[in-house]
């Protein structure tokens, strides 16, 4: 249903730290890879076609990782309280 | 529906399933189809559709046909089928090629329903398969090709690297170098069979390196939409006609027609001389036919492009007539050897001039 591109599409919130202006950075690198992949291909470029095809996941998981490595600067920016568990009471 | 009774309904149809017992009364035939992408795509499974239709036009009250569109190529797969074979079905129609394994995994559950799997290899006593000989519909879209190429460059997007597709892609290249010995051929795999944004910009990456005539392995309309907003580049009709882009980029299409095999197969049922068989069909038997070849192809091309689907047609000429030869190098086919069945179904290589590799 979403063709592949769920999980990249949560990546994209996460790499745009929440920010909505931001996603649309993230959109355009993750969709550029995307159809960068398809270009190369057509290209003719001497890279094997499985890696192309999972190129845009493997950036993905890059990314991410690049992201989150500095701790204190993935927390400040997520929403307070994911990850929680609300209670009405608190 | 009480949560209770659909519960005892279910059991109940379970129970007559697993005791063999027809789930419904004998006098309607229930068929069911399982699609993998809409409908509305406006090929592969359009087609299966109007094929769908021709059963219920040719059998009126005899039958009454279910369909799921959009079914995912996996485990989502079974829990379709198993609904349909409880929802009394007694014969299912299983449209894609990754519906294999489920086909033979729910089959063997229900021993007293019908399958048939398009496009597989795995039987059972009660799992047909059909195909359609797709290649040589590619035999003729690929002599369009080389005859119409003004950059010798031609294109390719393929779906999954399966022998069908690699028929289609050796078929559709052998014929465009016959004519045209200048030409290159470049394909761009998309991992899909219905995509319409991917194939699109598969499409787009191919126009981009100077491609301008495109042959698609995918079910969506949106290549030809791509293909329109550019002069000169031409495509093909996949599956379905694709009329709405006539008379360019569509210059002709290869139009799967499944509703005589399909009107048979119930048919068959009905009547209760069906049995586990494989068909493969092609022109001869009308299950593969090119759709009108319009007047942006000069005449002198459309009467070749004619005279090579009269001759399919009659038995008189085989697409993958040698010599042939691998991308390798090694021998394929021996002067005027012709490929058999086995040779086709289980091919996995290029032949001599395609350049990349096959993903594995």
């Amino acid at each position: 249903m979403t063709a592949g591109a769920g999980w990249i599409a949560l990546a994209i919130v996460v790499f745009a730290s929440w920010k909505p202006w931001r996603v649309l950075l993230g959109a355009y690198l993750f969709g550029g890879i995307a159809v960068l992949q398809l270009n190369l291909q057509a290209a003719g470029v001497k890279v094997p076609v499985e890696v192309l095809s999972m190129s845009p996941y493997l950036i993905t998981i890059l990314v991410l990782v690049i992201i989150s490595s500095d701790r204190s600067r993935a927390a400040l920016n997520a929403p307070a309280a994911l990850g929680r568990v609300f209670h009405a009471s608190s | 529906m009480k949560r209770r009774t659909l519960l005892a309904t279910g059991a109940g149809a379970a129970a007559a399933a697993a005791l063999g017992l027809p789930a419904q009364a004998q006098d309607k035939l229930k068929v069911g189809f399982v699609y993998v992408g809409p409908i509305g795509d406006g090929g592969w499974t359009y087609q299966h559709d109007q094929g769908r239709l021709a059963v219920e036009a040719a059998y009126g009250d005899r039958v009454e046909t279910i369909y799921q569109e959009s079914v995912p190529e996996g485990a989502d797969a079974e829990r379709v089928l198993t609904q349909m074979a409880l929802g009394g079905a007694g014969l299912i129609f299983t449209t894609s090629f990754g519906f294999m394994d489920p086909t033979i995994n729910v089959a063997a559950k229900f021993p007293n329903v019908k399958f048939e799997h398009a496009t597989g290899y795995k039987r059972a006593d009660n799992v047909a398969t059909y195909d359609a000989r797709f290649y040589e519909g590619r035999a003729v879209i690929g002599h369009i090709a080389g005859r119409m190429t003004k950059t010798n460059k031609i294109g390719y997007i393929a779906s999954f690297p399966i022998p069908e597709v690699i028929q289609g892609i050796n078929s559709y290249f052998l014929h465009a170098r016959k004519v045209n010995p200048a030409v290159e051929l470049t394909v761009v795999w998309a991992y899909t069979w219905f995509d319409p944004a991917k194939e699109a910009d598969a499409a787009k990456a191919m126009l981009e390196q100077g491609v301008d005539v495109i042959a698609q392995h995918t079910d969506s309309t949106a290549p030809l939409a791509e293909m329109a907003k550019t002069e000169g580049v031409i495509g093909f009709g996949q599956a379905s006609d694709m009329a709405a882009f006539k008379p360019s980029p569509r210059v002709a299409s290869i139009i799967d027609n499944w509703a005589p095999y399909y009107v048979k197969r119930v048919g068959a049922v009905l009547d209760g001389t069906w049995t586990s068989t494989h068909t493969w069909g092609g022109m001869p038997e009308g299950e593969v036919e090119i759709g009108e070849i319009t007047e942006a192809v000069p005449e002198d091309v459309r009467a070749e492009a004619q005279g090579m689907i009269d001759a399919i047609t009659a038995g008189t000429y085989h697409p993958f007539t040698g010599p042939i030869t691998k991308q390798d190098g090694t021998p394929f086919l021996a002067e005027g050897e012709v490929a058999t069945d086995e040779q086709l179904v289980s091919m996995n290589f290029y032949v001599e001039g395609i350049t990349g590799d096959i993903p594995s």
